[in-house]
């Protein structure tokens, strides 16, 4: 068992390891020092640690792990405590029944990072680990060399797949009966608050951040570039952006019936913010469209998401209320003074909001600003006149809130827009993907019986930026790759490894697509395709009768296997003393005989024959023919028919 | 063949009266030449039985009342000096006679009774380095009160083992206790005929060892045995011997039934008597735990 508990050791190391759980660095340094502990205990030969030892070290590291991933994320902290709890207990392991406590366990534990991530390549591992964890569990019970167990559980595993795709295209799905919450899971991603000032790198991951998919030829090879709106901050505190409460009220926004509607598969994400083109609504249940345009999804999942997004007519709001005109242009007194005045002093020279906008783009050519992934951390209150008299360079984030903050100093409403820009066009599948390093922030302004516009201060800076996806833009392909660290992303430049990670991308959308978010909707559709109406009721009827007949057929089989070694003569026999009201199982042949031809007197001498045949055929080896045969089938017949008369 | 086993239940049935499977078990005993614990009350005709026993298979017959103060050499025999000769010489005891009464066996100490019971299995008698070969046929009758009753050793299990066959008698119903009453004489063996000789027993014997055991017979016989062995209700369950006891007896009732094949139910007409006092259950129950087993366990067919 020694080398197996090292291998149980592993599998919680890997799992606590995982870059997708994160843990924290005092708490994987904790686990790698027990595994590391558990491989001395191994190469000792000792086994189990005392109680008051592991008990000690429980209890410090409980502290570590409540130090290590902070009180903020319940999940993870959870998580952490089981693998811990597991480890220690695999420390203690001496007996079976303690190993049988482990092994049983670990079919929950091994799954919980199924709370993290879904992809298809967790899917394998944690596979992997239960086949592992059913060996031993084999294993433990003396059946076999572990090559020999292994072999017999991962054939098993093969077939439970099989049977298993089959329930899942079939079998009804239903609504899930309760729901954890979800790990505070994107380390990346949209914020609902953004203060670009006090970043000094801008954290890039090449973390997959949505997938959508056109239906037409016409939206994919538009050269426009894609700006996906996600959320929208209309208050500034002069520090961050941040948004108003009642953006999360539900709105009716007229459907663009000219536009076709697309589908778009949302990665786990803190927010419930979801992403669209321009102003959008969603048919899909659990989505709903702000007043702006936005979409938000009611319920808080950490899984992938799919839902359809309906452009929406955007000429519908080209004129706000006094109170929404208050909102978009509040700015925070007495912060970022010389940015006002500037400000003002354009709004004096200029008529129209046009105009404006022209003299700020203006500014920011001719004052020689920069894009960088890398900028200057504000050190002064006012930040964005420290931005815009002295470090002159910064991203996204600084353009968008210092255009949308001077634009509110001269009265025109504007807003901050953090969304994606961008998106990766994958050829053979017909969809894009968008990086969490395509995140993006713009501005939108109002203009009075207009609406609201969209400019891009950043792209004044870099218009290189608009092309395409960030991983594409080469002026900045350095800090780019320094700040992704070690990822496929970084190496697109070698076509091989980009083609690599291309099909490892695409192999992640199908599963994505098919297994992930292959929920009541598709399969409805998938089963109409099928059976037509009622699918979804005649589905569950067939997979139900189909299950039913196949384990009955596997009954029976075993049984038919059962009775077909009993010679013709035994089973007659059997037949025979069925028909007696007693149970004479227990009776031996002769004795049965006499009490059937008491209870069936008529038969008497039939009976007598047939127990002759009987006994000449097992007592003595001689054949029992197709003559003697007949005899006791009618003898059968006969009893049968007489015993349904009295009735 | 079956004529003379007739013949034999026939000629015991003169002397004790209703008891045809009694005499039929203890005829089935001696054809498998095994010996034969009769256990019952002071007065049901123990010792009648075992006479009439010997006097109708022909053999030479010794009885021994054992007592508390029997010795081993008692039974077995001693070596003697012999004056004349100026050396020992051995004084056969009782046991060198075809049949044994061993009467109330339990009223002996151990050390007789490990005596005897070993001359039992080993069918000789080692004295003073001498070994002494037993008659042929040998059988030992062994009477047996019930062990309740005072002044009695009980047999150990492992010497209970070597009896191939434990019955009982009982009283004898009203009409065959009338019968007694009116004095038709039955205390002599007078009464009883030989009407088979050595050859005829030997014959017998090797008659009933030709009968067919088929495999549903014998993993009837198996599962009989496993089920004593595992269904944890027994302290003492059946040794191998027993099931070869099984075998042989229920070879020798169907010879006994004119069959030339063994069935269930054979075994299950021997098995009180072969497995009782094996199983440490005491007379007076046996007839209820034995049919719970059998019961129990299905019949293999």
């Amino acid at each position: 068992m020694s080398i197996n508990a090292l291998l149980i050791t592993l599998c919680y190391l890997l799992l606590t390891l995982l870059p997708i759980a994160k843990f924290g660095t005092p708490f994987n340094t904790l686990m790698v020092l027990l595994a590391l502990w558990h491989g001395l205990l191994i190469v000792k030969k000792q086994t189990g640690v005392r109680n008051s030892i592991l008990n000690g070290i429980a209890i410090i590291g409980m502290a570590i792990t409540v130090v290590s991933i902070g009180l903020h994320s319940t999940v993870s902290i959870f998580v952490a405590l089981l693998l811990l709890a597991c480890q220690l207990k695999v420390l203690q392991a001496k007996t079976t029944s303690q190993w049988r406590q482990i092994l049983v366990l670990n079919f929950f534990t091994l799954p919980c990072i199924f709370l993290f991530s879904q992809s298809l390549y967790i899917a394998l591992l944690v596979m992997i680990m239960l086949g592992l964890n059913l060996s031993f569990m084999l294993q433990l019970q003396k059946v076999g060399s572990f090559k020999a167990v292994s072999r017999f559980v991962f054939s098993k595993m093969i077939l439970s797949c099989v049977l298993s795709i089959f329930l899942l295209l079939f079998l009804p799905k239903l609504p899930a009966f309760w729901q954890l919450p979800g790990p505070q899971l994107a380390k990346t991603g949209l914020s609902e608050n953004v203060s670009p000032f006090s970043i000094a790198q801008l954290s890039q991951s090449d973390e997959l951040a949505f997938r959508a998919v056109f239906a037409s030829e016409r939206l994919q090879q538009s050269q426009a570039p894609l700006y996906w709106r996600a959320i929208i901050h209309n208050k500034f505190d002069g520090k961050q952006w941040t948004i108003a409460n009642f953006q999360k009220a539900a709105a009716d926004l007229q459907k663009n019936i000219q536009s076709e509607p697309y589908t778009v598969i949302a990665e786990p994400s803190n927010t419930p913010w979801l992403y669209a083109l321009d102003l959008a609504t969603s048919p899909t249940t659990d989505v709903q469209s702000n007043p702006y345009g936005t979409l938000y999804r009611t319920n808080k999942l950490s899984s992938t998401f799919e839902y359809i997004v309906e452009p929406a007519n955007d000429d519908i709001i080209t004129n706000i209320s006094g109170w929404q005109y208050r909102i978009n242009t509040a700015l925070p007194k007495n912060v970022n003074p010389k940015a006002q005045n500037l400000a003002k002093q354009w709004g004096q020279s200029s008529n129209t909001t046009a105009q404006f906008i022209s003299l700020m783009r203006r500014y920011f050519q001719d004052q020689g600003f920069s894009y960088t992934l890398t900028p200057q951390v504000a050190t002064s209150e006012h930040m964005i006149d420290q931005f815009l008299f002295e470090y002159k360079s910064g991203f996204c984030g600084h353009y968008a809130s210092t255009a949308a903050m001077m634009m509110r100093s001269a009265g025109i409403p504007a807003r901050l827009i953090s969304g994606y820009l961008g998106a990766e066009y994958n050829q053979e599948q017909g969809y894009y993907s968008v990086y969490q390093y395509d995140a993006h922030a713009w501005v939108e302004y109002f203009v009075p019986n207009e609406g609201w516009k969209r400019i891009d201060p950043t792209a004044w800076v870099s218009p290189q930026r608009l092309l395409g996806s960030l991983s594409q833009y080469q002026p900045l392909a350095n800090e780019f790759q320094s700040n992704l660290g070690i990822s496929l992303a970084a190496w697109s430049g070698f076509p091989a490894i980009n083609w690599l990670r291309l099909q490892l991308e695409q192999i992640d959308y199908q599963w994505t697509r098919w297994v992930l978010n292959f929920d009541q909707q598709k399969q409805s559709s998938l089963l109409k395709s099928l059976f037509g109406d009622n699918a979804k009721q005649l589905s569950g009827i067939i997979v139900i009768i189909l299950l039913c007949i196949i384990f009955c057929a596997l009954f029976f089989y075993a049984q038919y296997k059962k009775v077909i070694k009993e010679p013709l003569v035994i089973r007659l026999y059997r037949q025979l003393i069925a028909l007696s009201q007693d149970d004479l199982s227990h009776t031996p042949p002769k004795k049965a005989i006499v009490i059937l031809q008491q209870q069936f007197a008529q038969d008497t001498s039939a009976l007598a024959q047939f127990y002759a045949d009987f006994a000449a055929n097992r007592y003595q080896g001689k054949t029992f023919g197709k003559d003697q045969s007949e005899h006791a089938k009618k003898l059968i017949n006969s009893i049968k028919t007489k015993s349904k008369r009295k009735i | 063949m079956s004529e003379s086993i007739s013949n034999i239940t026939a000629q015991l049935s003169h002397i004790i009266f209703g008891k045809e499977q009694q005499i039929k078990l203890a005829v089935c005993s001696l054809i498998c030449r095994g010996h034969l614990l009769i256990e019952d009350l002071p007065g049901m005709g123990k010792t009648t039985l075992s006479h009439g026993l010997a006097d109708v298979l022909g053999l030479s017959y010794q009885r021994v009342q054992f007592t508390s103060d029997l010795l081993p050499a008692d039974v077995i025999g001693s070596a003697i000096f012999n004056n004349i000769e100026h050396k020992f010489s051995f004084h056969k005891g009782p046991i060198f006679s075809q049949v044994l009464l061993a009467d109330e066996i339990n009223r002996a100490s151990p050390k007789t009774q490990s005596a005897l019971l070993e001359a039992m299995e080993e069918r000789q008698v080692t004295v003073d380095g001498v070994s002494h070969e037993l008659p042929e046929p040998f059988f030992v009758i062994a009477t047996q009160n019930p062990l309740h009753q005072a002044g009695t050793h009980p047999l150990p299990e492992s010497q209970l083992d070597r009896f191939f066959m434990r019955i009982s008698l009982g009283y004898p119903s009203e009409e065959a206790e009338r019968k007694l009453i009116l004095g038709i004489k039955q205390h002599t063996s007078v009464a009883v005929k030989q009407v088979v000789n050595k050859e005829d027993l030997i014959l017998l014997q090797k008659q009933a060892a030709e009968v067919k055991l088929s495999p549903a017979v014998v993993n009837y016989i198996l599962a009989l045995v496993r089920y004593t062995r595992e269904s944890g209700k027994f302290s003492d369950p059946l040794s191998p011997r027993a099931s070869i006891a099984l075998g042989n007896a229920a070879k020798a009732w169907a010879l006994m039934d004119g069959r030339n094949y063994a069935t269930q139910d054979d075994v299950q007409a021997v098995f009180t008597s072969i497995a009782a006092h094996r199983l440490n259950i005491p007379c007076h129950s046996q007839d209820i735990t034995i049919s719970d087993i059998l019961s129990e366990v299905a019949i293999p067919l």
